[in-house]
């Protein structure tokens, strides 16, 4: 069935209809585009996922060295040249909804030495891709380069130059396509060069086209369009080893991987977080926007693929717990990376394959199968000036074609409000329902903010969720940036001020732009109401996280938050994005405002789990705390090494429960666990030492995404620990005597209270500081000195600690209690070990 | 193609003009002695001989005083020159003689700046044989920046903002002495220049820090390293170069001409032209591909490798 899908939201949402089995019985026919230009039929279930196919894909070339390659699709709602890579572990369904189902297989990953691929088969389609960048302007040249090039694709198309075949003149290759606007001259010394390559077999004079092709600039760079802060356009470019970032064809900044601290995306804007350099004190945030939503977590994506694939040793795991929802994203890359691709290769043993090395088909691609530009240079290439033109111009296509997609909706609206608005109110309420399955579990079921926090997890369904924003998005309109702040409102307006806005939609554009903001800044307020709530859920949640979570909205919008709204923005979030957040300058007060409220609701709800990344952000953010102190209970969780990454993975996995009525402890330096009635949950604030996420939404660039445990456990919590990598910071840990305490054991029955803690510690002299070598660490947590002590009740019953000696606490007390905390809750349960965290805010910020 | 392998060199006599007229005399009221600057030009001129260069002179003309400095006029990387708009007023008139001897002698693919806003100093261009810095905010602007990244778009052209140096052109303060090795001028402004280029290089390079700005101006020929006299680099700079170069070095004097801001690297324009090249001229080895390169610095004595 490559059946058009009809534009209708409500008809998107069949996917979620139909029965999660797995295979649905009817095929579809997927026409796929190689990279020599045949297009191939396949036909696969309805139901499959993209590895499905792409695995057809690769064995149809006999492909080995496959994880370099993607298959890309284009969305029907944007302009035809922007590609999706298709993500092998959805549904296909899932991700191209509409329009045929047709894929062009790409190079994804650029290897950055194609000398290094095995088998000539790889090299010879990484040679058809550089070929087609070349002809699309892509990777630009000068014309000796393009000559250079040339001469090898004709040694290795067409073999040896021999004068009886082929003549003096250039006729002979006259028909092969080498620059985007070739000339005669052009293909005159392609013909001279050719002559000099004699005796190389094919293979070798490709492997001499990538000797040279690889040390072009633009080689493997993937370009993105946006805005810098200042309203002036960029292009952003992801390569192996990092970020790019032109103007024009300038290169004006570059940020390498290990330079870089976060990537996140939030509405349309794009940011990376820049470790300080050898001079600064602080990290900073650059900003990007993109026309819409969807582009900004294409880059996003893109991003972390490629951080991925070259950074780091072996992909993260995607964590499969069903217990805990997750919060923001879930996209990982999932492949072999370039270390296991190349390690995996090198095992490879056999025959190297025949095949054929095709010309690249020059003209006989349809336009849906060409990559766009090169589409345009192959298709109309007098009407290129010349290459430079498009090259970096990724909208033109669009701009050129600008109905070409377009059904009537999207014409609307791009107009247009009324469309807009009407769809995307229909679409949330359809949505609600939809939600539901797609989450695993939720915390809050009935509560309207908890909803909310649901919204982040756009990772699995955004494609889905998005489409009533899509629409407006697509057409790239010059303003196109400012349109998904109008959708937004639009959606968050009741229909009157629909009306409204249509007229203002008519306004001039930089009056509507001012109103909007505006606008916006009351529809935020809007937001705490919970009547706008409600129709805030349904639709498009990753629009709507966007906006709870959008950088700096928030102080911007003035303090004016009720708790409720504040709670639900900080569970909206997942720690990372409020890590983000914080960074965007919000005021410390808020965050403490935040965390408090949250504390306070997690309260409420005693049988919520919390996933682990929001505690993680709930502390992370709490730099504004003055002190927390978390006792935890069983091993000390250790910190998640990252290998080359060097980030410490600092994360707090727990269970949140009520406590028992305790005497509270929260205001005194050291707050044992959960024995505040008030606060249920253990927030153990040593996670001030979380350190930033790498990517934004949920993603660290750590490998070691810890497992989240079950929700309760009576016992055995330590048993998980054994799971994680090695730590990077030591803790020390110190067994502890459970016939020490003097404990009262009661018979009430309280949920244990089970925590997962990271702890640095710090000998005093700070001779060891290596978190904040580590650098994924967050400038706050480095104003944090966390200090572990022990208690060995062994000796003299006392606990010693390494803390400061001036706190006068009563470590003992604290101590005993936590224990009978423990024990209480679960009497079978023996203490094996207590470790007592204090932290400390060093206000000169640390050492 | 490894770069700095040239076979042509474009120099230009010394005019009389330079004397008074030049751009940097005014700073000597006494003039330059033209003798003494035509002796210090002529002795360049022997050294390119002696390192199989082809030699195209120019005879100089009076009304351009600082047409011996061709190397502000254009920017040339294997067949392809850009004709550069100096910043300097008086001195737009001395590409027209160069545009001449590249595109009729050289047979070159010669490429003009389109923007009319644009303005490029040869001199702000600093080719390291991997990728290109243009120096913005003096005698270059962004628009000539950019005419640069588009006229050599298989190199990285990379922008550091050099209006807050003191020298005049990036070549003042920061040249290649080896394939990989730059020569950099001390100072603070210089390290914020530097800085800026660690960031934004796709490649490491050995910084080599000079300690007098003369010390930096250097040329690096056919594997071959020009550089000025002991007694005008200052005797530790010219410790460092024993020390770590340990390719052939040739040393000359230029005091006139370095009085008005003269200096080795911008008495001449240096060109490959091979007819039928079989690789980009590109110095990027294999252990350059892919990585998070730093650079490497440091007081170490080691000797480098070129």
């Amino acid at each position: 069935i490559t059946d058009e899908k009809k534009p209708n939201k409500m008809s998107n949402k069949s996917p979620t209809k139909q029965p999660p089995a797995k295979s649905s019985g009817k095929n579809v026919t997927c026409n796929v585009f190689l990279l020599d230009g045949e297009n191939v039929e396949f036909s696969i279930d309805k139901n499959d996922n993209g590895r499905a196919l792409f695995d057809k894909v690769c064995t149809h070339l006999d492909l080995i060295e496959r994880d370099y390659f993607g298959l890309t699709y284009t969305d029907d709602r944007g302009p035809s040249h922007l590609k999706y890579w298709l993500h092998l572990d959805k549904k296909i369904a899932k991700q191209k909804k509409r329009g045929p189902w047709v894929f062009e297989f790409a190079l994804k990953f650029y290897p950055p030495d194609p000398s290094q691929l095995r088998e000539s088969l790889t090299r010879w389609l990484v040679v058809l891709q550089v070929r087609r960048d070349l002809l699309s302007g892509r990777i630009p040249c000068t014309f000796t380069t393009y000559a250079i090039l040339g001469s090898y694709n004709v040694q290795a198309d067409i073999g040896e130059y021999d004068p009886a075949v082929h003549g003096n003149a250039y006729d002979y290759i006259k028909d092969m396509a080498f620059a985007p606007n070739q000339t005669p001259e052009l293909l005159e010394k392609i013909a001279e060069l050719h002559k000099l390559h004699k005796g190389q077999t094919p293979d070798e004079a490709e492997k001499g086209f990538l000797d040279n092709a690889k040390k072009l600039a633009m080689y493997g760079v993937d370009l993105h369009k946006a805005k810098d802060s200042e309203n002036n356009a960029v292009m952003v470019g992801v390569c192996c080893s990092g970020l790019l970032i032109f103007r024009d064809k300038l290169r004006l900044n570059r940020f390498v991987w290990p330079k870089i601290l976060k990537l996140s995306y939030k509405r349309n804007h794009f940011y990376i977080k820049i470790r300080p350099g050898e001079m600064e004190r602080n990290d900073t945030t650059i900003m990007f926007k993109l026309d819409n939503h969807r582009l900004a977590k294409r880059l996003w994506k893109t991003c972390v693929e490629h951080h991925a694939f070259f950074r780091l040793r072996e992909a993260e795991k995607p964590s499969n717990n069903v217990t805990f929802p997750r919060f923001g994203s879930k996209f990982r890359y999932s492949g072999r990376t370039l270390y296991q691709t190349r390690q995996t290769a090198a095992l490879l043993d056999r025959p190297p394959p025949f095949f054929e090395r095709s010309q690249p088909a020059r003209n006989t691609m349809p336009d849906t199968g060409t990559r766009s530009r090169s589409m345009d240079d192959m298709g109309r290439p007098k009407k290129r000036g010349s290459y430079e033109d498009g090259m970096y111009d990724p909208d033109r296509a669009s701009k050129e074609y600008p109905g070409k997609y377009g059904d009537g909706k999207d014409k609307k609206d791009v107009k247009g409000v009324p469309t807009a608005k009407a769809q995307a109110g229909r679409d949330g309420e359809g949505r609600g329902a939809g939600d539901e399955n797609t989450l695993q579990r939720r915390p809050y079921d009935s509560d309207t903010a908890d909803r909310k926090d649901r919204l982040p997890s756009q990772g699995d369904a955004t494609l889905e969720r998005e489409i009533g924003r899509g629409h407006g998005d697509t057409m790239g309109l010059p303003e196109g940036q400012e349109k998904p702040e109008t959708e937004k409102e639009r959606k968050k307006r009741e229909k009157e001020e629909e009306r409204k806005k249509k007229k203002e939609a008519e306004e001039k554009k930089k009056r509507e732009e001012e109103e909007k903001k505006k606008k916006k800044k009351k529809g935020k307020g809007d937001l705490e109401t919970s009547e706008d709530r409600g129709d805030k859920i349904g639709y498009d949640p990753a629009t709507e996280t966007a906006f709870g979570v959008s950088p700096g909205s928030a102080p911007l919008e003035g303090n004016g938050y009720d708790k409720d709204g504040y709670d639900r923005k900080g569970y909206d979030k997942d720690g990372y994005d409020r890590d983000g957040k914080d960074r965007h300058g919000k005021p410390r007060k808020d965050k403490k405002g935040g965390l408090f409220s949250r504390i306070k609701k997690g309260g409420k709800d005693s049988d919520a789990e919390e996933s682990p990344r929001g505690k993680n952000n709930i502390l992370s953010s709490a730099p504004g705390l003055p002190y927390g102190v978390g006792l935890g209970v069983g091993k000390g969780d250790m910190t998640g090494v990252v290998g080359e990454e060097k980030s410490v993975d600092n994360k707090l996995r727990f269970i949140p429960i009520p406590a028992p009525p305790k005497p509270s402890y929260i205001n005194r330096p050291i707050c044992i666990q959960a024995t505040s009635s008030q606060s249920g949950y253990l927030y153990l604030l040593n996670n001030f030492l979380t350190t930033m996420p790498f990517f934004h939404p949920a993603a660290t660039s750590t490998v070691g995404r810890p497992k989240v445990p079950p929700p309760v456990l009576p016992k055995g919590s330590h048993g998980l620990d054994d799971s994680f990598n090695a730590p990077t910071v030591a803790t020390k840990t110190v067994k502890y005597n459970p016939n020490f305490s003097e404990v009262t054991l009661s018979s009430r029955s309280v949920p244990l209270v089970r925590t997962e803690t990271r702890t640095v510690s710090y000998t005093q002299g700070n001779s060891t500081y290596e978190v904040d070598d580590d650098g994924l660490m967050s400038e706050q947590s480095r104003s944090l000195r966390l200090q572990s002590f022990e208690s060995i009740p062994s000796k003299a019953n006392r606990s010693t600690f390494s803390g400061d000696e001036d706190d006068d606490y009563d470590f003992d007390a604290a101590l005993t209690d936590a224990i009978r905390c423990v024990t209480e809750f679960n009497p079978d349960m023996s203490v094996e070990r207590i470790e007592c965290v204090q932290q400390l805010e060093d206000v000169k910020n640390g050492k | 193609m490894a770069a700095f392998h040239y076979n042509y060199a474009v120099i230009c006599r010394v005019p009389q003009s330079i004397s008074n007229r030049s751009v940097g005399s005014d700073n000597y009221p006494r003039g330059v002695d033209v003798d003494k600057a035509r002796q210090e030009y002529e002795t360049l001129r022997e050294v390119l001989k002696s390192l199989d260069l082809n030699i195209i002179e120019m005879v100089e003309d009076d009304n351009y005083p600082d047409c011996c400095f061709v190397d502000d006029t254009t920017v040339v990387i294997g067949n392809t020159a850009l004709i550069a708009r100096p910043g300097h007023i008086s001195r737009q008139g001395e590409v027209g003689e160069i545009r001449k001897v590249l595109v009729s002698d050289l047979l070159m693919n010669v490429v003009e700046i389109k923007n009319p806003k644009a303005l490029l100093d040869g001199g702000d261009v600093l080719f390291t044989g991997k990728e290109i810095f243009v120096g913005v905010g003096k005698r270059t602007n962004e628009a000539g920046a950019q005419a640069v990244a588009e006229t050599f778009p298989e190199y990285a052209v990379s922008m550091v903002n050099f209006e807050k140096c003191e020298a005049l052109h990036l070549k003042d303060v920061f040249n290649m002495a080896g394939r990989s090795v730059m020569a950099v001028a001390p100072g603070p402004d210089v390290q914020t220049v530097l800085r800026q280029m660690q960031d934004v290089a796709s490649y490491p390079y050995q910084v080599m820090q000079m300690d007098t700005r003369m010390a930096t101006d250097m040329l690096f020929v056919n594997g071959h390293l020009i550089h000025h006299v002991r007694n005008e680099m200052g005797d530790k700079s010219y410790g460092i170069l024993d020390e770590k170069i340990l390719w052939p070095r040739h040393h000359i004097q230029m005091t006139e001409l370095a009085k008005i801001g003269g200096t080795i690297n911008s008495l001449v324009i240096l060109i490959t032209r091979t007819r039928n090249p079989k690789r980009i001229i590109s110095n990027i080895q294999d252990e350059d591909l892919g990585y998070f390169t730093m650079w490497k610095r440091g007081p170490d004595s080691v000797p480098i490798l070129n």
